[in-house]
């Protein structure tokens, strides 16, 4: 069991990557915490994962609230005495589509970046202490495609808060090697998962979503699983020398 | 992670970085081809992927010269039914000062380098079309982007390696061929350990010491796997944490 004797949080956990990111976890030997504002789909999820054999609670976490950061650290600590893994998985365009910038609403711009780029820096916060004496740890968060090229079906504030991760990555990584923590992004290029599918194809008309594939060297969107090994490696220790990149999956339609 | 099954052929196989490639790779249960101007170097390698109970052959092969490329690759296909994973390891160094650097010194690092890529990526795309499927992985290096301190030739030949990675990957990508570069940093091997300190660590590794061969080999065994099949084109930096790039 690769991840056999360690801990992980997953934030956004509940449902979609960040649950396919926490059941990959744990059946590879890692006790998981997964982490979700959605208190609805999280105990069934624990069950699938306890049902496959892994070792997983739940918590109630809002990641742009530092007492929630704070508490869900605590309880990682309380039930499994460490902390090696936490992937910043929380975040979202949050219902808006791609509206003109001229028209988005203030408050949505607030809502996004404190949910993708204020919810990454106080789980990292929260998780570090504990990562420096331990003198390891791994850090994966979610940057995107659109930080890249632009956002093809989310909004500018999506956008930036995803670029900012990349950067926030960058920084996070000089200052966290020599505690022997490594931090990484991945930017997933459009990937089916139940909500950006439904997005796909409810914003996209058939010829735009061809025009958009045929700019895709695989000729296809990614799966789930597809970006789930991605994160899985940069969690292992193949990935020991690997730290401050953002890991282009996005089937060769763009890298740095 | 596994490789199991698989055909890998990995260039400069026989020393530094190509033969922890080598070796991590069959670790991983690949069924390995040690490619090398070193044949006798390479034989060494085999039989000690032999002896992990993997199958593997060596075979002389000079990166720059087309017709030894596609001699070895019609002696390994008499061996193997399929190639799977092509790794581009093969490369050379000849440092000199901008100004003093011989055109014949330029020459044979771009030779092996950058063009020893191209014929080896051309040759190698023909039977990866045929089965629709395949993985090749170029040996780029931090220098690529960030340059060389007199070392022009060699950072030229690794840039040079991410724009054909690049431009390969979107060729081959509709024949579910991915191509994807690494880009380590500093790596000690036989190569690097007599080097200047300058040299070795011109800026702060953040993870505070230099790579091991092991390290690049374990990236390449993840691009060269199942796990990443939706990645193509990229560089894959693995240095510790020396000089970040953005974008």
């Amino acid at each position: 069991m690769q991840f056999a004797g360690k801990a992980a949080i997953v934030t956004g956990g509940a449902k979609g990557l960040g649950k396919s990111f926490a059941a990959a976890l744990a059946g590879r030997g890692c006790a998981v915490l997964i982490a979700d504002v959605d208190g609805s789909e999280l105990a069934k999820t624990r069950q699938e994962i306890v049902a496959a054999g892994g070792t997983c609670m739940c918590g109630k976490v809002d990641v742009t609230r530092s007492a929630d950061t704070a508490a869900m650290v605590e309880q990682v600590l309380a039930a499994y005495g460490r902390l090696d893994i936490l992937i910043n998985n929380a975040g979202g365009s949050m219902g808006v589509p791609k509206v003109p910038v001229d028209e988005i609403l203030e408050e949505d711009w607030d809502r996004v970046v404190n949910l993708n780029l204020k919810g990454t820096f106080l789980c990292t916060k929260a998780a570090v202490p504990v990562m420096k004496k331990q003198k390891s740890g791994k850090i994966v968060n979610l940057s995107s495609i659109t930080a890249r090229i632009g956002g093809e079906l989310t909004p500018v504030q999506y956008v930036c808060s995803k670029g900012a991760i990349s950067t926030l990555t960058r920084h996070v990584a000089q200052e966290l090697g020599p505690f022997g923590i490594n931090v990484n992004a991945i930017a997933p290029g459009i990937t089916l998962t139940q909500r950006l599918e439904g997005m796909w194809t409810q914003r996209k008309t058939e010829e735009e979503r061809n025009t958009y594939l045929a700019r895709i060297p695989l000729g296809r969107l990614g799966t789930v699983d597809e970006i789930t090994k991605a994160v899985v490696f940069l969690c292992s220790s193949d990935a020991d020398y690997i730290t401050g990149i953002t890991l282009d999956v996005n089937g060769g339609m763009f890298s740095v | 992670m596994t490789l199991s099954g698989k055909t890998c052929v990995i260039t400069g196989g026989a020393s530094g970085l190509g033969k922890a490639i080598c070796r991590v790779f069959a670790e991983k249960g690949a069924d390995v081809v040690v490619a090398d101007v070193d044949l006798a170097g390479a034989t060494g390698v085999a039989r000690h992927i032999e002896s992990m109970g993997r199958r593997s052959l060596a075979v002389r092969m000079d990166v720059s010269r087309r017709p030894e490329i596609e001699e070895a690759l019609s002696s390994v296909l008499k061996s193997f039914p399929r190639i799977d994973v092509w790794v581009n390891n093969a490369g050379v160094g000849s440092r000199a000062m901008l100004d003093e650097m011989t055109e014949e010194q330029w020459d044979r690092v771009l030779s092996v380098n950058l063009k020893g890529t191209f014929l080896c990526t051309s040759i190698i795309a023909k039977v990866m079309k045929q089965q629709r499927s395949g993985r090749i992985i170029n040996m780029s290096s931090r220098a690529g982007k960030g340059g060389s301190y007199g070392h022009i030739n060699y950072a030229s030949s690794k840039a040079g390696i991410i724009g054909l990675t690049k431009s390969a990957a979107r060729e081959l990508g509709k024949y579910n061929i991915t191509v994807n570069a690494l880009l380590p940093g500093f790596i000690e091997t036989e190569l690097t350990r007599n080097l200047s300190d300058g040299i070795k660590t011109p800026e702060q590794i953040v993870l505070t010491r230099p790579g091991t061969p092991e390290d690049v080999a374990y990236a390449a065994a993840f691009l060269a796997s199942d796990e990443a099949s939706w990645i193509t084109g990229i560089g894959l930096e693995v240095t510790g944490g020396t000089g970040m790039f953005a974008g």
